[in-house]
């Protein structure tokens, strides 16, 4: 356990962007930039479509989901449990420059993608200057 | 992430709590070699195991790995998962905002009780969740003995 995961859990919450978040426990996101999109990378293995909620609302993109254990094996047949269960519930601030109509989510393999479009003015223009 | 710009007063706290990361990481994991930057230092899968009548039943978290960057190997009585994630090759790491993902290498060991019969064992991955079921041999399987009472 690092001491992210720790300090999450007392919570705290990461990022500048990112408001407080609530729930139990917290994917793991990687949040990258292209020419014309923004790319969030969250990690929710084992979580199917129907668990999953992406929602866009007032500039802010909220990531929401549960996982629960599963109900046919007894709590004493456990072993071992590191995996975290129970909902989450995290949030993104979006910035001016996208386009909150141009959101596209796919999940495969356990990995929620969300792209995000951005608008037409803020994708890098190439502008050549003519030197006198 | 440096797309949205307001002042926030758990960015402090945050660069305490890397620095408190980096402190641990350092000193606990002088050996892996971890680089700057995307760190590809090792990573461990959070694992799952429970027994029912019939199997032990392992489940990893592999989120965003494929079959082939998984192995699993079996030797004397220790079941080993190894495997990598890379970052991705065609993002700079200038256009990252944010990396939370663990990126690098993971191996994990576990001993296997003797009642598991080892040449049953199958995985499968779905959903980013590789599930092993270890059977178990027909003799450790719980049978139900009626015992009069006189």
């Amino acid at each position: 356990m690092t001491i992210v995961r720790w300090w999450e859990t007392i919570g705290y919450p990461m990022g500048q962007a990112e408001q407080p978040a609530a729930g139990t426990w917290y994917p793991a996101v990687d949040i990258y930039e292209t020419g014309t999109e923004i790319v969030l990378q969250v990690e929710v293995p084992g979580m199917t479509r129907e668990q999953v909620n992406v929602e866009v609302d007032d500039g802010t993109l909220h990531l929401r989901g549960e996982r629960k254990i599963e109900k046919d094996v007894k709590e004493e047949s456990y072993h071992r449990v590191e995996r975290v269960y129970g909902s989450f519930h995290r949030s993104f601030g979006l910035p001016d420059t996208v386009d909150t109509d141009k959101v596209r989510a796919e999940l495969k393999d356990g990995m929620l993608e969300i792209r995000i479009g951005k608008r037409e003015q803020a994708k890098p223009k190439q502008i050549q200057v003519g030197i006198n | 992430m440096a797309i949205v710009r307001w002042w926030d007063p758990m960015r402090d706290i945050s660069s305490i709590q890397e620095k408190m990361n980096q402190l641990f990481e350092d000193t606990l994991s002088r050996s892996r070699g971890r680089e700057e930057g995307l760190g590809t230092g090792m990573w461990t899968p959070a694992v799952d195991i429970y027994e029912n009548n019939d199997a032990v039943v392992v489940k990893a978290e592999v989120p965003g790995l494929t079959k082939e960057q998984i192995g699993i190997e079996i030797k004397d009585g220790l079941l080993t998962l190894k495997g990598e994630r890379k970052v991705e090759k065609e993002v700079k790491e200038e256009n990252y905002h944010r990396i939370e993902r663990a990126y690098g290498t993971f191996q994990r060991a576990f001993s296997l009780p003797a009642t598991v019969d080892q040449e049953k064992i199958s995985a499968t991955l779905k959903n980013g969740v590789l599930e092993l079921v270890l059977p178990k041999k027909e003799q450790a399987k719980k049978k139900q003995i009626n015992v009069s009472v006189k």
